[in-house]
C-alpha cells in the first residue's frame, strides 16, 4: 500500500465526504426544484383555470340577470300586446347601450323576431329553430349559454358585428392541418328569458348576447384579476384565451409583432385532448411564441357539445429563470459551505496530525537516547494529553532503567575485570609453574638427570600423565572461558588441514601413541586446504586425537580420513574402541558431560573437550557428530572451506 | 659441530632450569636473561641462533622486546619463538598485541603444551 502523510489522508477523506455531501445536496436541490416548484406552478395554473372559468361564468350570469330583469319590465309586454314596435325599438336600444350588449332581440311566442334593437330594419324572421330560443320557448325559463352564431345570423344583427366575428386563419406549425382558411361564424354568450303577460301567458322571448370574437373583456379580466397584469421582461406573465373550436378568437397572448394572436389555432395535441375527447389539458405547451405552463378546458353549448376552449397559461421563462437563480444561490451556498468545511478540515487535520508529529519527534528523541525529553501534556485534547502523559511516564521509566542498567554494567565491568584477572593468573602463573614442573618430571623420567630404576620410572610416568592431564584441563578451562565470553571469534587464514593441523596434533600425542602401541593411518588428503582459525582448529583436533588415543584400545587402530564435498570438507577420526551407545550420543557434546561407562570412568577427563570442539566447529559453519562402528567409533566433522 | 646458541628471555628461572637437561640432551647451549632489557643487551653480544621470548615479565613486556630485536642489525633473521602462558586475547588491549606477536615472531608455543612441543619447534627452526 502506498503510504501517505496523515494530514493528506485526513484531507482526502474530508473532501471525499464533502464531495458526497455536495453531490447529494445537488441531487436533492434538483429534485426539490423539479418536483416542488415546477409542479406547484402546474397546480397553480390549474387553479388559475378555475378562476378564469369563474369569471367566464360570472359574465354569463350577469347577462342572464340583465335579460331576466329587462324581460320583467312592463313596457315590453305592453308593447307586445299593443304591437308598439316604435316604443320597443327606442326602449330596447337604450337598454342595449346601457348594458353594452352586442345584441338585444325580442321574438313573439312563436319565435318570430319582433324587433332587433341593434338592427330594427331586419325582423319577422323565425328563430324557433335556434337552440336557445327553442329551449326557452319549451321550458319557459331564463337560460344562458355559449353558442355558435352562424354568419347569416350575425349579418342580420349588423354587418359590423359580422365583420367583428370574421377571422382569417394564421397558420402556425403545430396547429391541426385544415383546408379552411377563414371563419365567418362567431361565438356568443347569450341569455334568453320568456316574457309573460299579466295573466301569466307566454308573450314572447327576449334575448341578448355578447359576441366573444375580438371581445377582450373576459380574457383581460382574467389577466387583471388572476395575474394582476404582472409582466416579465415586457411580456405578460399570465395569459388567457377563448377559442371558438380551435381558433383563437379572444386572447391576450401576443404575437411577435405585439398584436393579439387572433386567428392562430391550438396545437394538434391539445385539439385531440380537449376538442375531440372533451377532457382538460394541463401541461407545458408552446403557445404562439413561448413555452407556457398551461391549462385548457372545453367550453360547451347548451347541449353539452364542446364548441370551444378556455385557456390560461403562465409564462415558463420566469419559472425557468427562478429555478436557475435558486440553483445558483444553492450552488453558492454549497460552495461557501465547502470552502468553510475545507478550512475546518485543514485546521482539524493540523490539530490531529500536529500532536502525532510531536509524538514522532518525541519518539525519535527517545530512540536517539534522549530520555529527558518531555512532551507537552496540555494539548487541549483529553486523549492526546493522556497519550503525552503515558509517553512521559514511559520515557521516565526508560530513563530509570537506563540509569540502573548503567550501574549494572559498571558492576559487570568490575566483575569482568576480576574474571580477566583470574584468567590472566591462570594463563601466566599456573602455566609457568606447570611448564617447569612438567619439564622437570620429563627430564627425570627420560633419564636426562641420571638413571632411575623401573619403580621410579613407573611412578614418574604416573606423575607426567597427571601433569599432562592438568595442562590439558587448564587449556580447556581457558577455551571454555573464551566460549562463554563470546570471545571465540575465528581469525581465518588459508591452511593445509593435514600438514598444519592433524600432523601437528599427532606429533603432540606421538609419545602416548607409542606407549599404547597404536597404529595410526593418516589418509587426510594433502592438497586439502581450508580457510580457518588455525589455533582454534588445533584445539579441536587435539581434543579429538586426545580422545581417540585416550579411549582407544591398546594396539588399536586410529584412522584419519577426509572427503572433499565441494564447498565443505569432511574429516573422520576413527579409533578401535567400545562403540558408544545410541542414547549417549547426544550427551557426548554437552558441557561437563562424561559417559557413565565403567571403562571410561577409569580414564580422566573434564567433560569439556568435545563441548569446546563442537563450539569451534560450529564457529566454522560446520557440525560434528559421532557414528559408532562395529568395533570402534568414528567422530566426523564438516566445515566450510571458505576459500 | 658447534653447539647451537639459544637466548631465552624469561623472568622465571625455574622454567629455564627445568628445561636445561632437555636442551643439553639436544646439544643446545642456553643463555638466559631474566628481563626484556637484559635479553636485548645479551642478544647483541651472544649472537644467538634462536631466541625464546616470554611475554609477561617484570619490566618491559616481551612483545616490545621482539619489535626492538627485529630492528637490530644482524638479528633480523634470527628466529624468535614466543613461549608464554598468554595464548589468546584475554583483554581488550592484548588483542592487537597478539596480532603483532604472530607477525613478528616465528612461532608461538603455549606454556601448557608438553615439553616436546617446544623442543620440536626449536628443532624445526634450527634445521635439526
Amino acid at each position: 500500500m502506498k503510504t501517505k502523510r496523515l494530514r493528506r489522508k485526513i484531507l482526502i477523506s474530508f473532501f471525499s465526504i464533502i464531495t458526497i455531501f455536495v453531490l447529494s445536496m445537488a441531487a436533492l436541490g434538483v429534485y426539490v426544484i423539479k418536483h416542488d416548484i415546477i409542479e406547484r406552478a402546474q397546480t397553480k395554473v390549474k387553479n388559475d383555470l378555475n378562476s378564469a372559468r369563474q369569471i367566464y361564468r360570472e359574465e354569463t350570469e350577469n347577462l342572464k340577470d340583465v335579460i331576466r330583469f329587462t324581460a320583467l319590465r312592463f313596457f315590453i309586454k305592453d308593447a307586445i300586446l299593443d304591437n308598439d314596435t316604435e316604443s320597443l325599438k327606442k326602449q330596447l336600444e337604450e337598454i342595449r347601450k346601457i348594458e353594452s350588449l352586442d345584441v338585444l332581440t325580442l321574438t313573439d311566442k312563436a319565435g318570430r323576431v319582433i324587433i332587433r334593437a341593434r338592427n330594427p330594419s331586419v325582423c319577422g324572421d323565425s328563430l324557433a329553430d335556434d337552440e336557445l330560443i327553442s329551449h326557452v320557448l319549451s321550458l319557459s325559463k331564463v337560460t344562458a349559454a355559449t353558442v355558435i352564431v352562424p354568419a347569416e345570423e350575425l349579418m342580420k344583427e349588423g354587418a359590423d358585428l359580422a365583420e367583428q366575428a370574421y377571422i382569417k386563419f394564421i397558420s402556425t406549425p403545430k396547429a391541426k392541418p385544415t383546408s379552411e382558411t377563414e371563419q365567418a361564424s362567431g361565438m356568443m354568450i347569450k341569455a334568453a328569458s320568456p316574457v309573460f303577460g299579466d295573466d301569466g301567458s307566454l308573450l314572447g322571448v327576449l334575448y341578448g348576447g355578447n359576441l366573444l370574437n375580438r371581445n377582450y373583456k373576459i380574457v383581460d379580466r382574467v389577466k387583471e384579476t388572476v395575474y394582476q397584469a404582472a409582466k416579465y421582461k415586457g411580456k405578460d406573465v399570465g395569459t388567457a384565451t377563448i377559442f371558438q373550436g380551435d381558433l383563437r378568437i379572444s386572447t391576450n397572448v401576443m404575437t411577435k409583432n405585439g398584436n393579439r394572436a387572433i386567428g392562430t389555432r391550438v396545437s394538434e395535441k391539445v385539439y385531440e385532448q380537449v376538442l375531440t375527447k372533451g377532457l382538460p389539458w394541463i401541461d407545458r405547451a408552446f403557445v404562439v411564441t413561448d413555452w407556457y405552463k398551461t391549462a385548457y378546458e372545453p367550453i360547451r353549448n347548451i347541449k353539452g357539445q364542446t364548441i370551444g376552449i378556455l385557456y390560461v397559461g403562465t409564462l415558463e421563462k420566469p419559472l425557468v429563470d427562478m429555478t436557475k437563480s435558486i440553483f445558483l444561490v444553492f450552488l453558492l451556498i454549497v460552495l461557501i459551505t465547502t470552502l468553510l468545511a475545507g478550512v475546518f478540515a485543514l485546521i482539524l487535520a493540523g490539530a490531529v496530525s500536529q500532536p502525532l508529529t510531536n509524538m514522532l519527534t518525541a519518539t525519535r528523541k527517545l530512540s536517539e537516547g534522549n530520555f529527558s525529553y518531555k512532551m507537552d501534556i496540555e494539548t487541549g485534547t483529553v486523549e492526546l494529553n493522556m497519550l503525552a502523559a503515558s509517553f512521559n511516564d514511559m520515557s521516565s521509566q526508560l530513563d530509570e532503567r537506563e540509569h540502573s542498567l548503567k550501574i549494572s554494567n559498571e558492576k559487570l565491568a568490575t566483575l569482568n575485570k576480576t574474571y580477566l584477572d583470574l584468567v590472566g593468573f591462570v594463563s601466566h602463573e599456573l602455566k609457568g609453574v606447570l611448564a617447569s614442573t612438567i619439564a622437570n618430571a620429563y627430564s627425570v623420567r627420560d633419564g636426562f638427570l641420571g638413571v632411575i630404576n623401573p619403580k621410579q620410572c613407573k611412578a614418574l610416568e604416573s606423575v607426567t600423565r597427571n601433569l599432562d592431564y592438568l595442562a590439558a584441563t587448564v587449556k580447556n578451562f581457558l577455551s571454555l572461558s573464551r566460549i562463554e565470553r563470546g570471545e571465540l571469534v575465528p581469525d581465518k587464514t588459508d591452511i593445509c588441514l593435514r600438514e598444519d593441523v592433524f600432523n601437528a596434533s599427532l606429533d603432540t600425542f606421538a609419545r602416548k601413541i607409542a606407549e599404547k602401541q597404536m597404529e595410526i593411518t593418516n589418509n587426510i588428503q594433502l592438497q586439502l586446504r581450508v580457510k580457518c582459525d588455525i589455533d582454534l582448529l588445533l584445539i579441536a583436533a587435539n581434543n579429538l586425537i586426545a580422545n581417540a588415543v585416550k579411549y582407544g584400545f591398546d594396539k588399536g587402530k586410529i584412522i584419519l580420513s577426509s572427503k572433499d564435498l565441494g564447498d565443505k570438507v569432511q574429516i573422520e577420526i576413527y579409533n578401535d574402541s567400545m562403540p558408544i551407545r545410541d542414547n549417549e550420543k547426544r550427551k557426548l557434546f554437552k558441557k561437563f558431560s562424561r559417559l557413565d561407562t565403567d571403562e571410561k570412568k577409569q580414564v580422566k577427563g573434564t567433560g569439556l573437550g568435545l563441548f569446546i570442539t563442537k563450539e569451534i566447529i560450529e564457529k566454522h559453519s560446520g557440525n560434528i557428530w559421532v557414528e559408532p562402528k562395529e568395533n570402534g567409533n568414528c567422530f566426523i566433522f564438516e566445515i566450510e572451506k571458505g576459500l | 659441530m658447534a653447539k647451537k646458541k639459544i637466548l631465552w628471555v624469561e623472568d622465571d628461572e625455574e622454567i629455564i632450569s627445568a628445561f636445561k637437561p632437555l636442551f643439553e640432551s639436544k646439544q643446545w647451549e642456553v643463555f638466559s636473561a631474566s628481563s626484556a632489557e637484559k635479553g636485548k643487551a645479551m642478544a647483541g653480544q651472544a649472537n644467538p641462533d634462536l631466541i625464546i621470548m616470554d611475554i609477561i615479565m617484570v619490566g618491559e613486556h616481551g612483545y616490545a622486546a621482539i619489535e626492538d630485536l627485529k630492528k637490530e642489525a644482524g638479528l633480523e633473521n634470527v628466529p624468535i619463538i614466543v613461549f608464554s602462558g598468554v595464548t589468546h586475547r584475554w583483554s581488550e588491549t592484548s588483542a592487537s598485541l597478539q596480532d603483532a606477536l604472530v607477525t613478528e615472531a616465528c612461532e608461538f608455543v603455549d606454556k601448557a603444551e608438553k615439553p616436546e612441543v617446544l623442543i620440536n619447534t626449536i628443532s624445526k627452526y634450527l634445521n635439526e
